[in-house]
């Protein structure tokens, strides 16, 4: 089975290195982008299978992202995405999955429950 | 992973309380089923939640328990009063590291050695637990339950529990129908029947006897089975069944891939507008491939289907319903669990955490409600008075909205009250555990017996009586109750008993402690009272055997012959008594000796309101109690009499000590007025004390403040409440300003 591919959308380059480490180390293509806008660009280019997405970000955030990506056409808008994001309250958890986000994360997230996660969204075989 | 940490420790906390009053339940009844279940359940859950928050030291002990209770569970092993300790230590150990969690909060970390020897408790008790052990199909598995597996396949990753049940022959007699009952068994899979004997010829065949047997498959848990066929006891075996093997089913779904799957069960039923289609498909398609990933590649192929078809008609419904399904498909192969963790009973739910039932609520808003009309309604009158309406039409209208304002208030505060109501069993149920450690550390036998611990009273009330109930029970434990030797020299019965009762008696809560033990030592007491100078010696000898029992409560008298791990820990009754009084309670003793001492608590049932009589004395307005107070007396100057030092008046044919406030607060006095003298005549723990003050004022009901930070030490001060005109009203406390 190819490679999957996962898109990071953070603007914080540490944090884009530290998943990207823990992905690729677990055998995923890892690409990146800084905010929702780039993110968009990128996709309809090259399509992903699972997208890592933080909320706060300059230009277009997670949320507005997420909402834009699952207007797109099909099978494009139904990308699975993880939002990993600092904000702990049910609020914004509910807030991101009316945006569409599948899954919610708090950070910080430990490598090992990273690619737990993203294991399973992808299907991957336990 | 904070709120990870926060939700670990309530829960954590609560499991670890039940389990131990369960444990304590088993230990009375060790035959009996349900408390080892609950037992058993409350090991199971805190493992698991040890595992959600990757706590491997706590889940390693509690594992090691969890097997050992298993076994017992399974009638391989009995359940002894060493094993019981084991258990609680193991407890105790969680509920330290849950402390060290709390203090630190991050979680503990415990060396492996720490957990080894725990651990080492139950498993030298149980060799084969080892988690590869505990996987594998239970060896004790009765012989009848193989071919009943072997004649259903099909059932084998259902079924939870096999019966078997053999109705006695005359059980028709006993009004019994064996198959009715067995018919209605919970998540029924599959029913076997077969004769106990070979069926005679029809002429000679007893209708009235039954010769059937009955195995059957369940996929319902073993509690709920047991409970079905709890009317034909001694006539069934029930056995639960060793997980089927991920050969035979499907592998469980993890907990995370439940957490997923139910979220993706959330988006799809998501109703924004827009974007339906790119939810619905992220949703499938996420849900697809975690079932892939658990290794469900049967259903993840038949979701996807109807997936294809809910997003070909605009459906989310089909998916959402097969999603359902499959989440709450009772686990074909669920972990090592016999039956599910329960939730924390409804009632049992953490003090710090009120749990407010909504209908309180909508009250108070429907309150809240009034109280704007009346508000707005008020506004209108300011503006009549404004525009110079007559004060008597006013004055009216003032009345009118005072009265409706009154009614409003009085019924907040009772919707508030019954918010903070909680029942004395939040402070009961750490008893047991109590009394059964410092019974067994001294050697005694003990038995306590709890009653009405469903009485409720005001949450500060509640906790208010803990600390002093406690000191009140360790010293019934360590002193009032003697050794079994003792007891056997006395006649009386070895096992001593120690009552602890609840009641409500009108606006007051009662409680009492009550113990046969040999009751208190007044022989004793004299000689340490007259010692330590507690009061002159005439007066202790003139004292009644029950005023000498009071003296207990005297600062710095303590009869404890031995200083004992248990009570005498610095702490007299005169602590109890104080912390008591803050509350507006009071507590008394009655001894008999060799009959046994009672201690009994009078406290209000709420603090918050109190309705306080105003004066006023050097030109200051106070407070008091109206609890406290008997009458007021309007005398001629010259009734109040100076006896020595002091002043008393005499009414009716009592004296009565007299106090001027503002000389005793330290206030400029009013100046002496002709005639007259106005006092309030209070009753403190039935006595009686004169108040002498220059005016009296008027009733009213207050909220009471208690003094906090720098002030909180000041004594004779119950507390402070704002007046309508925005002074601040000081409300005495009559007990402490006497003495």
């Amino acid at each position: 089975m190819a490679a999957r591919r996962v898109l990071i959308v953070d603007d914080a380059s540490l944090v884009r290195l530290y998943y990207r480490d823990a992905l690729e180390r677990s055998g995923y293509v890892v690409d990146e982008a800084m905010n929702g806008l780039e993110a968009l660009e990128r996709l309809l280019i090259t399509p992903a299978d699972l997208l890592i997405v933080d909320i706060n970000m300059p230009k277009m955030d997670g949320l507005t992202f997420l909402q834009a990506l699952r207007r797109e056409a099909l099978p494009l808008a139904a990308t699975p995405a993880i939002v990993i994001s600092t904000e702990t309250s049910s609020k914004d958890m509910a807030a991101a999955r009316a945006a569409g986000a599948n899954f919610y994360i708090i950070k910080p997230v430990a490598q090992q429950t990273l690619t737990q996660y993203v294991d399973m969204l992808c299907g991957l075989p336990a | 992973v904070t709120e990870f940490l926060e939700q670990f420790l309530i829960e954590g906390r609560e499991l670890v309380q039940q389990t131990t009053e369960d444990l304590l339940a088993l230990e009375e009844a060790p035959q009996d089923q349900a408390p080892l279940d609950s037992v058993f359940r409350g090991f199971h859950t805190l493992k698991g939640l040890a595992g959600i928050v990757e706590f491997p030291a706590m889940s390693r002990v509690l594992h090691a328990a969890e097997g050992s209770l298993s076994a017992v569970r399974s009638g391989n092993q009995a359940i002894t009063a060493e094993a019981i300790t084991d258990y609680l230590a193991c407890l105790d150990q969680v509920s330290q590291w849950l402390d060290e969690l709390e203090r630190e909060d991050r979680l503990p970390e415990v060396q492996d050695s720490t957990a080894n020897a725990l651990a080492a408790l139950f498993e030298e008790s149980s060799p084969d637990i080892s988690p590869a052990a505990m996987a594998a199909p239970a060896t004790a598995q009765p012989n009848w339950i193989e071919p009943l597996l072997a004649v259903h396949p099909e059932q084998r990753g259902a079924a939870r529990v096999a019966v078997r049940y053999r109705p006695d022959r005359d059980c028709f007699f006993r009004a019994e129908d064996p198959l009715a009952l067995i018919a209605a068994l919970p998540g029924l899979l599959t029913l076997e029947l077969t004769p106990n004997e070979p069926w005679p010829s029809l002429d000679a065949l007893d209708p009235f006897a039954c010769n059937l047997s009955m195995t059957a498959l369940s996929s319902g848990t073993f509690d709920d089975v047991t409970e079905c066929l709890r009317s034909a006891t001694g006539q069934f075996d029930i056995h639960a069944l060793a997980p089927a093997r991920p050969v035979t089913g499907r592998p469980a779904l993890s907990p995370e891939a439940l957490a997923v799957l139910e979220d993706q069960l959330l988006l799809a039923r998501e109703e924004t507008g827009q974007g339906f289609a790119g939810r619905l498909g992220s949703a499938g398609q996420v849900s697809v491939n975690v079932l892939r990933h658990a290794g469900w590649a049967d259903a993840a192929e038949a979701l996807r289907h109807v997936l294809a078809e809910g997003l070909r008609m605009g459906q989310a419904a089909p998916f959402a319903e097969c999603l359902q399904k499959l989440i709450s498909e009772p686990l074909p192969a669920s972990d090592t669990e016999i039956d599910g963790p329960s939730l924390p009973r409804s009632d049992e739910i953490a003090v710090r955490a009120l749990r407010v039932e909504v209908e309180r609520i909508d009250a108070m808003v429907r309150l809240v409600g009034e109280l704007t009309v009346l508000k707005n309604s008020l506004g209108h009158a300011t503006r009549l008075a404004r525009d110079g309406i007559n004060t008597v039409a006013l004055g009216a209208l003032l009345t009118e909205q005072h009265v409706r304002l009154d009614r409003l208030v009085q019924e907040l505060q009772r919707s508030l009250l019954g918010i903070r109501i909680l029942p004395m069993r939040y402070v009961f149920r750490r008893f047991p555990r109590l009394v059964r450690e410092m019974a067994g550390e001294l050697g005694k036998s003990i038995r306590l017996v709890i009653e009405g611990e469903a009485t409720e009273a005001d949450k500060a009330v509640v906790e208010g009586l803990s600390e002093p109930l406690l000191h009140v029970l360790r010293n019934a434990v360590g002193h009032g109750v003697e050794t079994a030797e003792k007891r056997a020299a006395a006649g009386k019965s070895p096992t001593a008993t120690i009552w602890l009762r609840a009641a409500r008696m009108g606006e007051r809560i009662i409680v009492e402690v009550e113990d046969d033990g040999a009751g208190i030592d007044t022989a004793k007491v004299r000689a340490v009272a007259a010692a330590r100078g507690i009061a002159v010696p005439e007066a202790i000898a003139a004292m009644s055997e029950e005023e000498i029992s009071r003296l207990i409560f005297a600062p710095g008298l303590s009869t404890a012959a031995s200083v004992s791990e248990v009570s005498g820990r610095g702490v007299g009754m005169d602590a109890v008594r104080s912390a008591v009084e803050r509350f507006g309670g009071h507590v008394e003793v009655a001894s008999r000796p060799d009959g046994g001492t009672r201690v009994r608590f009078e406290m209000p049932i709420a603090v918050i309101m109190s309705r306080v009589l105003t004066l006023e004395a050097g030109s200051q307005i106070f407070g008091v109690p109206l609890e406290n107070v008997v009458e007021t007396a309007r005398l001629a100057r010259e009734q109040i009499i100076r006896i020595g030092a002091t002043q008393a008046v005499v009414l009716r044919d009592r004296t009565i000590p007299v106090v001027n406030l503002a000389n005793a607060l330290g206030l400029p006095g009013a100046g002496a007025q002709a005639g007259q003298a106005n006092v309030v005549i209070t009753s403190t723990a039935g006595q009686l004390a004169g108040l002498q003050v220059d005016r009296f004022g008027e009733q009213l009901d207050v909220m009471l403040r208690p003094m906090d930070g720098l002030l909180a030490g000041l004594r004779g001060i119950a507390g402070t409440t704002l007046l309508g005109d925005g002074r601040v009203l000081i409300v005495l406390d009559m007990e402490e300003l006497l003495q």
